[in-house]
């Protein structure tokens, strides 16, 4: 009885109930969007970080090294020496030391240069290891051979065999390019990190390109460092030598922090988009109470008969409550809708874009607390028309309406 | 008949709290970023008179420098970096040696610091933070009464600086 009451409540007025449902839809999926897209995101870039615990490099910002060296993003802030690499290769903490040269790209896509020690069991993530797809095999060192990312190559339409001419620098010029002549001759195994995005080829091969500098040949953009387990004083080391007592280099650890950093500076923007949300979800509580407000108000009549065949005032209450309640319930199943759509817009973004990964399903307390705030917003808007239909008097409800 | 002054009322009482609740999430923001902004390029400033490499901390004058001094047992060496007086910064000075005049076990000895060059922070002999004394007794003896006997550090020296090893002179 109850439930068809409630039904026909929401039925009766279909234009404004539908209005109220997608309100409150849109403010879940927003709240929700909105804490799991940025927790999720700042998860996947600590993720990406390819199993490194430090980046060095030339003196300056932190943060552009770690772009720059991991992301693959922004330009080097300079070079370094392969002194400085055989030195903090040779240090007793670091476990795997990865020199890299950026500098130049295929249509946009970087063309990394990095030595052979990246094919060699090395860790991007626990238990899982840098490898090249079946069929294809890593560079060779000295050779013009090149390995593609998982993403590069789809983009490019790359497979084993294709040749290339890299242009110089970061950003496309088609009057840039090089005479030289790269084969594929592996494709990189998916790794839902930005070594996705780029072209692997060997240190030379980017060092000795024509046109740059003979003088530099053996300059490095960064290396990549991973400490040994258990050398946890490690960092502060390095960190201590490079950064505070020295004023050449740059090691920019740790690297979560360091990304952490970007996403504070970035959180005026959430806070705003936040505020925005709950504003929504506000708005939606108020379209819920003009919706239930509105039905009661035209079902008065009902209800005085309702409670002239004794029908308990808690059944009325009930019955508008219950109204208001569906609304929400109806606006919850359909903001998970929104959500996801909203979700999986950015996980292609930052996909192909950054070569991160998001995981929009992975545990979250708002996917809880979303809903529950909307279903209780939208109970609290029908609380005033529920304290109505109590009070109402069975000879207010009957008395003729003209 | 259901009054709509009440329910105006109570549309206002929402449009309220949405924009006080908004409000509030943009000022806890502008809180958060400013409290945070800049650091991940920023030196490193952490505000604690800690010697950085954990060795012994010996005050120089009214803390205007502070020496750390770090033993290498293994390698029989003894570390001794110019820091500023609060032990933030490193500073880089030309001398080219000093000497520390050590009492242990009723004996003398002196140890004459010299700079290291470091090509992983850029110090060269004439420019660095970084001295260096090598003996065979440094390999055993980790307690000793020390004396530095003067270090020149810009426009300052600091003559007959005594402290013990491994506590320091005292100082914080």
């Amino acid at each position: 009885m109850l439930f068809l009451l409630i039904r026909r409540g929401l039925r009766q007025h279909l234009v404004s109930t539908a209005v109220a449902v997608l309100l409150v839809a849109l403010g879940m999926g927003l709240v929700v969007s909105v804490f799991v897209v940025r927790a999720e995101a700042e998860q996947s870039f600590t993720r990406s970080a390819s199993g490194f615990d430090a980046v060095l490099g030339a003196r300056g910002s932190k943060l552009q090294l770690v772009l720059n060296g991991l992301f693959h993003q922004e330009a080097s802030p300079g070079n370094i020496t392969a002194e400085d690499y055989q030195q903090v290769k040779a240090l007793p903490m670091v476990d795997r030391a990865i020199p890299i040269v950026v500098g130049d790209n295929f249509r946009g896509v970087r063309l990394v240069g990095v030595s052979d020690d990246f094919f060699q069991n090395l860790e991007y993530a626990p238990d899982h290891v840098y490898t090249v797809e079946p069929g294809g095999r890593p560079f060779q060192v000295g050779q013009k051979e090149a390995v593609v990312g998982s993403l590069a190559a789809h983009q490019l339409g790359w497979s084993i065999g294709t040749t290339f001419h890299p242009f110089h620098g970061l950003d496309y010029n088609p009057e840039a390019q090089h005479s030289e002549i790269f084969t594929v001759v592996g494709v990189l195994a998916p790794t839902n990190s930005p070594a996705d995005r780029v072209i692997w080829v060997p240190l030379e091969g980017v060092q000795k390109l024509g046109g740059h500098d003979p003088a530099a040949f053996t300059d490095l953009s960064a290396v990549l460092i991973r400490f040994k387990p258990g050398a946890k004083a490690a960092g502060f080391m390095l960190d201590t030598r490079y950064n505070r007592q020295g004023k050449r280099l740059t090691l920019a650890w740790p690297v979560a922090s360091i990304l952490a950093d970007l996403f504070a500076k970035f959180s005026w923007f959430e806070s705003a988009l936040q505020a925005l949300a709950y504003m929504v979800a506000v708005v939606a509580g108020a379209s819920v109470f003009s919706a239930v407000y509105s039905s009661m108000s035209a079902r008065k009549r009902d209800l005085a008969i309702l409670r002239a065949l004794g029908a308990h005032r808690g059944f009325l209450i009930a019955a508008v409550l219950g109204e208001s309640a569906g609304i929400g319930l109806l606006g919850c199943v359909l903001g998970f809708g929104l959500y996801a759509a909203i979700a999986s817009t950015v996980q292609e973004i930052l996909r192909t874009r950054i070569g991160v990964l998001l995981e929009p399903w992975a545990w979250n307390p708002v996917l809880v607390w979303g809903p529950l705030l909307m279903l209780g917003l939208s109970v609290l808007a029908g609380a005033l028309p529920a304290w109505r239909a109590y009070r109402l008097s069975v000879a207010e409800g009957l008395s003729p309406l003209s | 008949m259901i009054r709509s002054r009440t329910a105006i009322t109570f549309l206002a009482a929402l449009a309220v709290l949405a924009i006080a609740g908004g409000g509030w999430v943009l000022v806890r923001a502008k809180i958060r970023s400013g409290a945070v902004a800049g650091s991940a390029n920023d030196p490193v400033k952490p505000h604690e008179n800690r010697p950085p490499h954990g060795g012994t901390a010996v005050v120089l004058g009214d803390e205007d420098f502070q020496v750390e001094l770090v033993r290498d047992p293994a390698a029989g060496t003894l570390r001794a970096y110019i820091l500023d007086g609060e032990m933030e910064s490193f500073v880089r000075i030309a001398t080219r040696a000093f000497d520390l005049q050590v009492e242990r076990d009723g004996r003398r000895e002196t140890l004459t610091f010299r700079p290291v060059a470091d090509l992983a922070t850029g110090e060269t002999v004439g420019d660095t933070s970084l001295f260096e004394a090598r003996a065979d007794w440094l390999k055993r003896a980790d307690h000793f009464k020390g004396v530095i006997k003067s270090l020149a550090i810009h426009d300052q020296t600091f003559r007959a600086v005594a402290f013990a090893f491994p506590e320091g002179n005292g100082k914080p």
